[in-house]
C-alpha cells in the first residue's frame, strides 16, 4: 500500500503537477490580502448565516476558501486519472500480480490522492500567511491559521470520492463525472438549510423524496460553517468525514474487487 | 469477492452507515440552529430560480405560511384575518369556495369578512351568488369608519367583473352614497366615481349631488387621523382607569 501511495506522490515531480503547484501558488499571493469569508458575502444570504453563527472568533479566510476550491480542482484532476491510467495501460495487471491485494492498491492510490491534495493546500496556506506578513508586517494568530487548515478535512471524503468515481469511469470521464458530482454535491449541500428556511409542511412528499437524494452526495457546506475549534461539530466532523471516505472507498473495492481487467486493456 | 470478503465488507459498511448518518445529522442540526430564517431574505433564494417554478414555489411558500397562521390563530379575529386572506390567496377553487362560505356564513357580522361578500357579488356561475341590495344591505350594519372598506372592494369586484357589468350596474352600487352624509374625508374618491359615472350619462342631478356630497367630504377628518384619535382616547382612559 505504501509502495502504491509513494508511485502517485511520485507524480508530485512530474511537470504537470509542478504547473499546478505554480498556479496555486500565484492565485493564493493574490488572494491572500481578502476580507474574511463572511464579509464577502451578502449578510442577508443562507450561507453568511452557515459561515458565521457567532461561535468562534476565528472566521474562514477568503483566500483559504479559494484556495480549498482550486486545490480540490487540481488535486482531483491528477488524482481521477490514475486508476484509469493504471487500467488502460494494464500498469493495474503488473501490480495485482505481485502480492498486493486489490483493497491495498486502491488505498494506497487514495491515500496518495490525499497527499498530494493535502500539501497543494498546506503549500497554499503557507503563501497566504507570508503574503499577509509581507503586506501588513503581522502574522496571523496561530488559532486562525489552525482553523483555516480545518479544511482539510474536507479532502478526507473527496478525494475517496473522486477515488470511487475513478474505478467505474475512464480517464476523461473521470474528470468530468468527478466535477459534475462536486457541482451537484454544492447545491445538494443547502437542502436542509433551504428546507429550515421554508414554511413547515411546504415540501410535501416531494421533501423526503429530495432528501433521499440528498444523501447520495456529500455536504461540503459543513466544512464551512462556523464552530468551536475543539466542539463536538468538529468531532462529528472528523466522523463525518472519514465515514464518508469509507463508504466511498467500500464502494471502490466492491468495483474493483468485481472488474476484470483484461477486458478493459487495449491488448 | 470471496463469502469471507462479502460478510467483512458488511460488517465494516453497517456502522460506517450508522456513523455517518449520526455525524450527518448533528452537522446539519447544527448548521441548521444558527440560521434566523427572520434574518434571510427568502426573494434573494426565489430570484435564483427559473420564473416558471419561482411562481408556483412562492405560491406555495405563501399558502402555507397562511395555513400555518390559520393554524395558530388563538383569537377569533385572527382567525378571521388568517381565513380571509387564505381564501383570496388560495388558487384551489374548491378551498376558496369553502373558507370564503364559512367566512361568510359565521362572520356576516364582522366589516373584516368584507372580501368573501365581494367573492360572491353576482358571481354568476355560484349559486350562492349575491345581488347588489344584499351587500349593501350587509356594509350598512357597520359604522361609516368601517363601510369605507366595503365599499372599495365592492367597487373593486365590480371593476373586476369588467364587461359582464354596465356602467349602469356601477351607479346603482354607490348610489346608497348620495343619501349618506359623509364623515370621512376618504368618501371623496368615491363620490368622484358616482360625479363621473353620473356624467357619462349626463344625469346632472347624480351629478350635482355628488359633487356637493365630495366638497362636504373633503372638509371631514380622514378615517386614518379618527382611528388614530379614538386610539388615543382609548389609551387615555385607560391611563387614567389605572391610575
Amino acid at each position: 500500500m505504501f509502495a502504491i501511495t509513494l508511485l502517485s506522490i511520485k507524480r508530485m515531480k512530474e511537470p504537470a503537477f509542478l504547473i499546478f503547484l505554480s498556479i496555486a501558488l500565484v492565485i493564493s499571493y493574490f488572494m491572500a490580502d481578502l476580507d474574511p469569508l463572511t464579509q464577502q458575502v451578502a449578510g442577508d444570504s443562507i450561507f453568511a448565516q452557515v459561515l458565521d453563527a457567532g461561535r468562534s472568533s476565528q472566521p474562514l479566510l477568503s483566500a483559504s476558501f479559494v484556495m480549498f476550491i482550486v486545490c480540490a480542482v487540481l488535486g482531483g484532476f491528477l488524482g481521477a486519472s490514475e486508476i484509469p491510467r493504471d487500467i488502460s495501460s494494464d500498469l493495474i495487471l503488473i501490480i495485482l500480480s505481485k502480492p498486493i491485494k486489490k483493497i491495498s492498491y486502491m488505498l494506497g492510490k487514495y491515500f496518495g490522492m490525499l497527499i498530494v491534495c493535502v500539501c497543494l493546500f498546506i503549500i497554499s496556506e503557507v503563501v497566504i500567511y507570508i503574503t499577509h506578513y509581507i503586506n501588513t508586517g503581522e502574522l496571523y494568530s496561530v488559532m486562525l491559521m489552525l482553523k483555516q487548515l480545518y479544511l482539510m478535512l474536507a479532502f478526507i471524503p473527496f478525494c475517496a470520492m473522486i477515488i470511487m468515481i475513478s474505478c467505474f469511469t475512464g480517464e476523461l470521464a473521470a474528470m468530468i463525472v468527478s466535477f459534475f458530482y462536486l457541482v451537484f454535491s454544492l447545491s445538494f449541500s443547502f437542502i436542509p438549510i433551504a428546507m429550515a428556511m421554508l414554511p413547515k409542511g411546504i415540501a410535501g412528499a416531494a421533501g423526503g423524496v429530495i432528501f433521499v437524494l440528498y444523501y447520495f452526495f456529500p455536504n461540503f457546506i459543513f466544512y464551512f460553517q462556523d464552530f468551536k475549534m475543539f466542539g463536538l461539530v468538529f468531532i462529528m466532523l472528523l466522523i463525518y468525514s472519514f465515514s464518508l471516505a469509507a463508504i466511498f472507498l467500500a464502494v471502490a473495492v466492491g468495483r474493483l474487487e468485481t472488474r476484470d481487467f483484461s477486458k478493459s486493456s487495449d491488448l | 469477492m470471496t463469502q469471507k470478503k462479502k460478510t467483512g465488507l458488511i460488517l465494516i459498511i453497517v456502522p460506517v452507515f450508522l456513523l455517518y448518518f449520526l455525524s450527518e445529522a448533528v452537522l446539519r442540526e447544527a448548521a441548521v440552529a444558527n440560521i434566523n430564517p427572520q434574518k434571510v431574505k427568502i426573494d434573494s433564494i426565489l430570484n435564483e430560480l427559473p420564473e416558471s417554478i419561482r411562481d408556483l414555489v412562492t405560491y406555495r411558500i405563501e399558502r402555507t405560511e397562511m395555513l400555518n397562521d390559520l393554524a395558530a390563530a388563538e383569537t377569533e379575529e385572527e382567525k378571521l384575518a388568517a381565513m380571509v386572506s387564505l381564501g383570496i390567496y388560495t388558487r384551489d377553487p374548491v378551498e376558496k369556495e369553502k373558507i370564503l362560505w364559512d367566512v361568510r356564513s359565521h362572520y356576516a357580522d364582522r366589516p373584516e369578512s368584507a372580501p368573501a361578500f365581494a367573492y360572491y357579488l353576482l358571481n354568476e356561475g355560484n349559486p350562492k351568488k349575491i345581488s347588489i341590495p344584499e351587500y349593501q344591505a350587509y356594509l350598512k350594519k357597520f359604522p361609516q369608519q368601517y363601510q369605507f372598506n366595503i365599499w372599495a372592494i365592492g367597487l373593486n369586484r365590480l371593476n373586476d367583473l369588467k364587461k359582464q357589468i354596465t356602467w349602469k350596474n356601477r351607479l346603482d352600487f354607490l348610489m346608497p352614497l348620495l343619501n349618506m352624509k359623509p364623515e370621512f374625508r376618504d368618501y371623496s374618491v368615491l363620490y368622484t366615481e358616482i360625479s363621473r359615472i353620473a356624467g357619462r350619462f349626463e344625469f346632472r342631478d347624480i351629478e350635482e349631488k355628488a359633487e356637493a356630497l365630495y366638497d362636504e367630504s373633503r372638509l371631514c377628518p380622514s378615517i386614518m387621523e379618527f382611528m388614530m384619535q379614538e386610539e388615543m382616547e382609548r389609551m387615555n382612559t385607560a391611563g387614567k382607569d389605572g391610575k
